[in-house]
């Protein structure tokens, strides 16, 4: 892909610091190389820093550290250039704003205008984007009036159109039904199948482990853990990191499931 | 829109204290000689820069309304939100009471110049405290507001200090008014919008993005922080010198924004022009009625768009359909 051999291909993250005012949140990172094809999932407890690394990835907090695409530096590229390779899905929902979803994704294309090509086209990609997510029937409904789990949709149309080489996706599923999170969840193998890095936050466990290559398990700003999702979650690590009894299991189909029998006591 | 805006303007170009009929003001328009010496004047120097600076002064106004309510995230901002028009108004009453002068500007325009100067600074003043902190909304409404409260505190000083005449002066200016327009003040206006549009217009895509919130256009490539400052240079170049020639018309930079968005929504592309055109029509309107409502005599236009603006307003919001 784009210039400077040395280092791998993939995303590669060298001694990634990263935090708000003064404050570090995640501090001293290295991971890597994810490869394109691959999905991985960042879990934790609340406020273990997983918007954090994402947004410190796509480069929208003060970090330190090396962030390297393919062997390119990401880090000190001008925010427009930055957003060309990597875009970042935000956690929370695209606001009731008085614009259509086909505008709202419209606007996502046009911002960083480094295509020529012609307004059609861009119109093109920015419907098929939201054919992906099957609201193109809601193309010309303002967000207002979009129910949670659409305008979650939305929010994915809008990366999606942008067709970045990394996709930093803030708990893609936390408005969505049933349905729609294994839609989700398959679109994004697609998406890496595609030739794309897929990285995300999820809560649910069990849907990250059958869904993903690989887990990164968060606490308190650190890696707890990294690896296949069979070798990541261990009972032992979820009760250390969530602070819950837990039993992991393989179904009769043989994919993983997480269930919590006990959350012990606040405080 | 358009349509309605140009029907406004050609009202506002037909009333007048002086009386004159339809006919005598289209034939003095085009026909320089049509008409006796004085009531061309009447038509060609009084009616027609009063009117096209309500057009103009409105279009302003709306555009750096609409500007700023996206970039403070606030459907109540208006282009005074942040210490424009107080700043502004300081100018003025420092140059009515006390006759401070920039050097070599003339007599004539003394007031407008340093309404205008305070503006601007204003502006700068508070990017610069702005920069000492983080730069979300929250921190430029902050500042602007604490600014609004100084300025306001340095005019009631001022006031308090000066002639009845003076004061009188300062109170019938702060309530807006087209009694000054005259060609200088329809160029310069038309000079700043034609300055600023194009500019707007340029960033109407990232102003869409910026709507949808702070994180998601950053996410997509804005560089948000550069986007406010160089909006909020606008904003107060259009406020500056709206309020310079106009005085403090508050409502229409608040009302016109809200008009255009009720019709054609967030999206900037249609909602900078369409602002544009409400604020000159809300103002055409106003100025129009300022004439008339009260025979014999001009009402403050200040005064008058609020009257207009509100049940306009509220017309709209009621009939508007459901959301939320
Ligand atoms: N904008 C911010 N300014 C200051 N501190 C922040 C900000 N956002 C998050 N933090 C702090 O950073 C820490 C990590 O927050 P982060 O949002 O990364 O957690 P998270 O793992 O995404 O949690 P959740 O699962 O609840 O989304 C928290 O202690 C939080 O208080
Ligand atoms: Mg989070």
């Amino acid at each position: 892909m784009s210039a400077g051999s040395q280092g791998a291909a993939g995303l590669v993250v060298e001694g990634l610091t990263a935090g708000y005012g003064r404050e570090d949140i995640i501090r001293d990172l290295t991971f890597g190389p994810f490869l394109e094809g691959e999905v991985t999932m960042l879990v934790g407890p609340n406020a273990a820093g997983k918007s954090t690394l994402l947004r410190a990835l796509a480069g929208l907090v003060r970090a330190t550290g090396s962030v390297r695409l393919d062997g390119a530096e990401l880090t000190g590229l001008a925010p427009a250039k930055r957003a060309r390779h990597a875009s970042f899905m935000p956690q929370d929902l695209p606001g009731r704003v008085d614009l259509t979803a086909l505008e709202s994704v419209l606007s996502a294309l046009m911002v960083t205008p480094d295509r020529s090509d012609d307004a059609s086209v861009i119109r093109e990609r920015a419907l098929a984007a939201l054919e992906r997510l099957g609201i193109a029937g809601h193309a010309l409904e303002p967000l207002g009036r979009l129910s949670g789990g659409q305008r979650q949709l939305v929010g994915l149309a809008q990366v999606l159109a942008r067709e970045p080489r990394l996709i930093l996706l803030d708990e893609p599923t936390s408005a969505l039904d049933l349905r729609y999170q294994v839609i989700v969840m398959r679109l994004l193998r697609a998406l890496a199948a595609e030739g794309r890095i897929v990285v995300g936050v999820l809560h649910d466990l069990t849907l990250a482990a059958r869904w993903s290559d690989r887990i990164v398990l968060l606490d308190d700003g650190a890696i707890v853990a990294s690896g296949p999702p069979d070798q990541t979650f261990t009972v032992e690590r979820l009760r250390a990191v969530y602070g819950v009894e837990s039993r992991v299991e393989r179904c009769s189909e043989g994919t993983l499931q997480v269930l919590v029998d006990d959350a012990g006591e606040l405080g | 829109m358009a349509t309605a805006a140009v029907l406004a303007f050609a009202l506002d170009l037909v009333t007048g204290p002086s009386d004159l009929p339809v006919w005598d003001v289209v034939r003095g328009l085009f026909d320089g000689s049509a008409l006796p010496a004085a009531q061309s004047f009447i038509v060609r120097d009084v009616r027609l820069p009063g009117a096209l600076t309500a057009v103009l002064v409105g279009a302003a106004l709306s555009l750096a309304g609409a500007e700023m309510q996206t970039i403070l995230n606030n459907p109540l901002a208006s282009p005074f939100t942040l210490g424009v028009s107080a700043a502004a108004t300081l100018g003025a009453a420092l140059a009515i009471a006390l006759g401070v002068s920039i050097p070599g500007i003339g007599e004539a325009w003394l007031v407008s110049a340093n309404a205008f100067l305070f503006a601007v600074g204003s502006v700068f003043l508070l990017q610069a405290l702005a920069r000492l902190r983080g730069r979300g909304p929250e921190t430029l409404v902050l500042f602007g507001i604490a600014l609004v409260f100084a300025f306001n505190a340095l005019v009631g000083l001022i006031q308090f200090l000066s002639s009845q005449q003076a004061l009188q002066q300062l109170v019938f200016w702060s309530l807006g008014s087209l009694g000054g327009a005259n060609w200088t003040s329809v160029l310069l206006l038309s000079l700043a919008v034609a300055l600023t549009f194009p500019f707007s217009y340029a960033a109407r895509w990232r102003m869409t993005a910026l709507s949808m919130g702070d994180e998601r256009a950053r996410s997509f490539g804005v560089a948000v922080g550069r986007l406010r400052f160089a909006s909020l240079i606008r904003v107060s170049l259009l406020a500056a010198v709206a309020v310079a020639f106009a005085g403090t018309i508050g409502f229409v930079g608040l009302v016109g924004p809200h008009l255009a968005r009720l019709i054609v929504g967030e999206d900037h592309r249609f909602l900078l022009p369409a602002s544009a055109l409400s604020g000159a029509l809300v103002l055409s309107l106003a100025s129009t009625a300022s004439k008339t409502v009260v025979p014999g005599a001009i009402v403050p236009l200040g005064i008058v768009t609020a009257l207009i603006g509100v049940p306009a307003f509220l017309a709209l919001i009621v009939g508007r359909r459901e959301r939320l």
